[in-house]
């Protein structure tokens, strides 16, 4: 699709929009991939996490509050721990929590979109209802006071504030979204032709959801999993942060936040690490959804 | 050409971000300038004459906020604190621990029998209002204690069978029975004037001061700050010093911090020792610290009755598999060295733990207890504890395993945790950590409270008297303060420790009001604990606040009045 | 028409109520940390905390207690806190100036910023500039907002420093304490935690207000315009912001409720003693009154935004008022 002439660069008209066109469409591709590759990276990094780095709980109270230094690439914290080990370690925690709660929320909404988009009438009707009550909920409100609640559950083989109970309640308040994009995929896909065709030679409704329907919503599934997955681990560092989500002394991204306002001055890494990967794996996701969207959905073709 | 230039923009974020990991070299600049200024002025003559440092505003910062300005409703030890800077009592005590009248001219008299109380009142004393303290006011406050929508004790006024005033500046107090702590009651006064008792959630006092005090709230921005200023009827002439005292919520100890450095507040309330080592950074910006015995021990509670909610009124019927034993008691005592703890962990600015009265009018101090391993191991070897092959002992195929619970996010606990954990792995005892928030540690008998059931091996937390030990002596090991399912989860003697001499002790300390004869018998109380061990004591705990050199006269004291006691002699350098 | 307002607003009705009790039963289950300060004295004995649990109306089961919560909500009054006694909604408008001077403030930068940069990038499309902004729009909706603000306070307020030696920017607080009103020392105070707001949040709009307008741009009736002859400003003031920006409108819609809770982080971080502060402290105290007052609220204003975005649309859009 040749664009318009709002450019202004000095070859003929015609051939640098088209050369820009192309060159912005490869170069995100480019963000795209590398937002994938920084993702798989950075998850790869932490699943090693105890083939590259030491213990995070070993404190060495003669080494606190070191900079950055060939022992410690990231300094130590305020207990002498290693703050790479423990960046990675929360890593681990901070992901997992992400995965989790997408994977719930993702499950969740495509359920009830699906449900909804297929059945239609009172299904379709109580389904909504149920998603505008859970859309009208504010969440990181509801987050804090869950938070208070969660952090003294007693769930057996597990402490008190550990990630599972977090991740549940994170991904118990965000399949809204996915829940009415399937919807609407469901709707539309339901009066398609190859769908009429196969309801006209009786398959059933198992068969038509799971073999027809399903496969055809994928790509926006799997956008909406994408994004979900930077919304969620933003979501955990945030409440970890205030003290809510998970506990010490289990390092989150976001809990090893928590008490860094003070040490800004003498020990600012501290502070930077932590929340410079929640940035960096965010962005990456971020990065990676956008250009899934565009190559998984030839519509939508805008930036 | 565009993928670089999305790197460039990248990389030029980054680089702001990395140029503030050089913050600490650009600070080092400002320290220097501040530091001579604030040592100058500390080399000034103290403030001793009014006339050579009075005025100035000092502005106090907390990470609790107050809400509520009336002593029977409050609910946090900020209100308490902040409080006592209108509100006095008829006796108080003072940062050493002792009690000293306030708004009596001397501490109360006792009769013969211990049945009657007298105060002598000051006279003359005029509320902020302007109308005049008398012994009206004391009475309106024991009926304040004691009404249904207070939230004070009622412990002591209940005792109280009558109140009488013989004359304005005169109380008498006739009790049903003896009530040995008599010196704690009075402890704040509330004015007759505030209106009637079933309206005392609609007081206008809860949102202003009414009090004897050196100041009175003048404004207040929920939220971010409450501003108290001279009360023009303050007894003493010339005082207080101050203009005026601002005390300012923050919105965490650690942005406190940062604005004790930079100067922006004077003082910091509710440190802890976990923060000395901050606190010495700061030092080089001006800032030091006061700091109290406060009378309470961080210690460990050890359970001898079964851990699996039994909640056994009498340990022998369900003992605890490794705890009810004398000897490994002792041999957990002896493998732990407090000093180091002391040392490593709280830079030696602390005492270890020894006893359960450790200063105060009734103070027992005890020698500190042996840190020994080979005894430690040898007890444990004559109980018949053997090490297993992982180095943890076993005995009749138990593991010994104790679970360790304290409060979550509380750096300075968690240190201790590791800390005592490797001590005891070294006589083959095994600590697991299992730490909880502390609304749960701390929750009550209906709360299925872990202390109050009895599902816990180790707790580790903090308490103590307050400057009389008698209750807390008395609700910590006395055998019918075991909180059980027949008395309705009551009491706080949680390790279910039963001693018949204590109960003795205890039961006669409590009839008596003789100081010096009650001294004794708590005495051997301490003494008995020491030896029986249903706690080991590891360290004195300190009330600490940090302020600027610039902030003279600060003293804390030990109850509720904290760092509000002495207010009137504040001053500030400018 | 009629008959679709009166539907749409039976149903926010009856949402905000199923709501309502889906709140109250979580937030009373939430053990009592009010409790916890009085249980942990010794001088406290059963019967006082036996007396002071019923004055705080703990001991009712929950649906009786939601009923009662109803019943004098219903008659407009939420209640009293716990721990200042006085009504909730005296204590939510004590606060309630501070948050909406932040928000407001930060609503009308976000646009100043937004809408500018989200036209221009559309329009100069694949240029250098669009490629910087679009990235820093990216970046601003990935950073954690919380990090972001210690990072402005590491630069501006503790790292720079101004002629006279001190930090560069205040880092807390709403003025400083102890002077006299100052319009100066206000601003002040508002430039790191409105610009750590508005970063965040203009990046979002940028990119909605750019993807609208490049919509937009490259319909034909855009194209038949300028094809018509008008000049290139014209075409594109005219036409196409008209229609990009509608949908922008009911995006600033549906942001009304942050101007009364969206703050929390913002308010811990630079000590800005709004909502988001009070609703934080209210729940680590389990003030139940004041918590409930404040999720109600702001509920309520969800729903009412999504109401308002739906009246938008409905009275725009023919086809859905026929319908």
């Amino acid at each position: 699709m040749t664009t318009s002439t709002l450019s202004e660069q000095p070859l003929t008209l015609r051939e640098q929009s088209l050369f820009m066109f192309f060159w912005a469409r490869f170069r995100k591709h480019r963000m795209a991939l590398i937002g994938g590759i920084i993702t798989i990276f950075i998850i790869v990094l932490v699943v090693f996490a105890p083939f590259i780095s030491t213990d995070p709980m070993d404190q060495d109270l003669m080494n606190r509050f070191k900079p950055p230094s060939a022992e410690h690439w990231m300094g130590t914290d305020d207990l002498g721990r290693d703050m790479f080990s423990r960046v990675l370690y929360g890593g681990r925690i901070s992901l997992t929590v992400g995965l989790l709660a997408m994977g719930l929320s993702i499950i969740l909404g495509s359920v009830i979109g699906l449900a909804a988009g297929y059945y239609g009438g009172w299904t379709d009707a109580i389904l909504m209802r149920i998603t505008e009550i859970f859309m009208s909920i504010p969440s990181l409100f509801v987050l804090i006071a869950l938070g208070m609640f969660l952090r003294t559950l007693e769930i057996p083989f597990l402490k008190p504030g550990s990630f599972l109970p977090i991740s549940l309640v994170i991904g118990a308040l965000s399949w809204m979204g996915t829940a009415r994009l399937v919807r609407a995929s469901t709707l539309e896909l339901r009066e398609r032709e190859f769908v009429q065709a196969s309801r006209a030679l009786g398959a059933s409704d198992a068969h038509l959801l799971f073999k027809r329907i399903l496969p055809n919503i994928a790509s926006p599934i799997i956008v909406s999993a994408t994004l979900g997955l930077a919304g969620a681990i933003i979501s955990e560092s945030g409440l970890s942060y205030l003290g809510f989500g998970v506990q010490l002394p289990t390092p989150t991204w976001g809990n090893m936040l928590s008490n860094t306002q003070s040490q800004m001055t003498t020990a600012p890494w501290t502070a930077i690490f932590p929340g410079l990967m929640i940035f960096i794996i965010v962005i990456a996701i971020n990065y990676l959804g956008d250009g899934l969207r565009d190559a998984l959905d030839p519509r939508h073709t805008t930036n | 050409m565009k993928f670089l230039k999305t790197v460039l923009t990248l990389l030029f974020v980054a680089s702001i971000m990395l140029t503030a990991c050089g913050g600490s070299d650009a600070t080092e600049a400002a320290p220097e300038a501040v530091a001579t200024e604030a040592g100058s002025a500390a080399t000034e003559a103290p403030a001793t004459e009014a006339a050579s440092a009075s005025g100035g505003t000092v502005i106090i910062g907390t990470p609790q906020e107050p809400g509520m300005m009336n002593t029977l409703l409050t609910s946090s030890s900020i209100e308490d604190a902040v409080v006592s800077l209108f509100g006095e009592g008829l006796v108080s005590v003072n940062e050493k621990g002792e009690y000293v009248p306030v708004l009596a001219k001397e501490l109360p008299t006792v009769s013969e029998d211990g049945l009657v109380v007298t105060w002598k009142l000051l006279e003359g004393v005029k509320w902020s209002d302007g109308s005049d303290f008398t012994c009206d006011d004391v009475k309106f406050t024991m009926e304040g204690a004691l009404s249904d929508l207070s939230q004070v004790s009622a412990s002591g006024y209940r005792d109280i069978e009558s109140l009488d005033c013989p004359d304005p500046y005169t109380v008498v107090a006739t009790f049903g029975e003896v009530y040995a702590p008599y010196l704690r009651l009075f402890s704040y006064t509330v004015p007759d004037t505030a209106g009637a008792l079933e309206d005392m959630e609609s007081w206008d006092m809860n949102r202003n001061s009414v009090g004897t005090g050196p100041f009175m709230l003048t404004e207040w921005v929920p939220g971010d700050h409450l501003t108290f200023s001279k009360n023009p009827y303050y007894r003493e002439e010339g005082k207080p010093y101050l203009d005026s005292v601002i005390i300012k919520i923050l919105p965490s100890r650690e942005v406190g911090m940062q604005l004790l450095g930079t100067g922006e507040i004077h003082a910091l309330w509710d440190l802890t020792e976990a923060n000395f080592p901050e606190l010495q950074q700061l030092e080089s910006q001006g800032v030091s610290f006061v700091s109290t015995v406060t009378g309470e021990n961080e210690l460990l509670s050890l359970n001898f009755g079964a851990n699996d909610g039994t909640a056994p009124a009498d340990p022998s019927t369900a003992p605890h598999p490794i705890l009810y034993d004398l000897k490994v008691r002792q041999a957990m005592q002896y493998a732990i060295d407090k000093q180091q703890i002391v040392d490593a962990l709280l830079y030696g600015n602390v005492n270890a733990g020894n006893s359960a009265v450790p200063v105060g009018t009734f103070a027992c101090p005890q020698p500190v207890s042996e840190f020994s391993l080979e005894k430690a191991n040898a007890l444990l070897d004559e109980a018949g504890w053997v090490v297993g092959a992982d180095g943890i002992r076993e005995k009749d195929g138990v593991r010994m395993s104790l679970k360790i619970a304290t409060t979550t996010g509380n750096q300075l606990r968690e240190q201790t945790e590791q800390v005592l954990a490797e001590m005891l792995k070294a006589a083959g005892i095994e600590l697991v950590i299992e730490n909880v928030p502390s609304d749960v540690l701390f929750a009550g008998w209906e709360s299925d409270g872990m202390r109050d059931h009895g599902t816990y091996d180790i707790v580790m937390y903090t308490t103590g008297p307050s400057t009389d030990p008698d209750s807390h002596l008395y609700s910590s090991f006395h055998s019918s303060e075991i909180p059980t399912a027949d008395n309705e989860g009551t009491g706080a003697n949680f390790a279910r420790y039963i001693n018949a001499d204590v109960d003795a002790w205890l039961d006669e300390a409590g009839t008596i009001t003789d100081t010096a004869a009650r001294k004794d018998l708590y005495c051997n109380v301490v003494k008995q604990v020491n030896a029986d061990l249903p706690r080991i004591y590891l360290y004195e705990r300190l009330s600490i606040m940090g302020h600027r050199n610039e902030f003279q006269g600060l003293k804390i004291s030990p109850t509720f009045v904290d760092f509000a006691w002495d207010a009137a002699n504040w001053t500030l350098d400018q | 028409m009629f008959i679709y307002f009166t539907r749409r607003i039976l149903q926010s009705i009856f949402t905000l109520l199923v709501i309502s009790m889906i709140l109250y039963g979580l937030i009373s289950s939430v053990p009592g940390g009010i409790m916890s300060v009085y249980t942990e004295r010794s001088d406290y004995t059963p019967e006082d905390l036996a007396r002071i649990r019923a004055k705080f109306g703990l001991d009712d089961p929950i649906p009786v207690r939601y009923a009662k919560w109803l019943g004098s909500m219903l008659q407009g009054d939420m209640g009293n806190s716990l721990i200042t006694k006085r009504p909730v909604l005296e204590e939510i408008a004590d606060r309630l100036p501070n948050t909406l001077l932040l928000m407001s403030i930060m609503m009308v930068t976000t646009l100043l910023v937004a809408i500018p940069l989200g036209i221009l990038s559309a329009v100069k499309q694949y240029t250098w500039f669009d490629h910087i902004t679009t990235t820093a729009a990216f970046a601003g909706q990935s950073l954690p907002v919380f990090w972001f603000g210690l990072l402005l306070i590491i630069i501006f307020a503790v790292t720079l420093k101004g002629a006279d030696g001190k930090p560069l920017l205040p880092g807390s607080g709403m003025y400083t304490l102890g002077e006299d009103f100052s319009l100066m020392d206000r601003i002040k105070h508002l430039i790191l935690p409105v610009s750590m707001l508005t970063f965040v949040s203009a990046a979002g709009y940028m990119r909605y207000l750019r993807s609208s307008m490049l919509d937009v741009i490259h319909e034909d009736y855009v194209r038949t315009a300028r094809a018509k002859g008008g000049s290139e400003r014209l075409v594109i003031f005219k036409h196409a912001l008209r229609n990009a920006i509608i949908p922008l409108v009911t995006l600033v819609a549906l942001d009304l409720p942050s101007l009364f809770g969206g703050a929390l982080f913002t308010e811990t971080i630079f000590a800005w003693p709004g909502i988001g502060r009070l609703y934080f402290t209210a729940a680590l105290k389990t003030d139940y009154p004041l918590v409930m007052a404040v999720l109600i609220i702001e509920s309520a204003l969800i729903i009412g935004s999504n109401l308002l975005v739906d009246f938008i649309y409905a009275t725009l859009d023919p086809r859905i008022r026929l319908s």
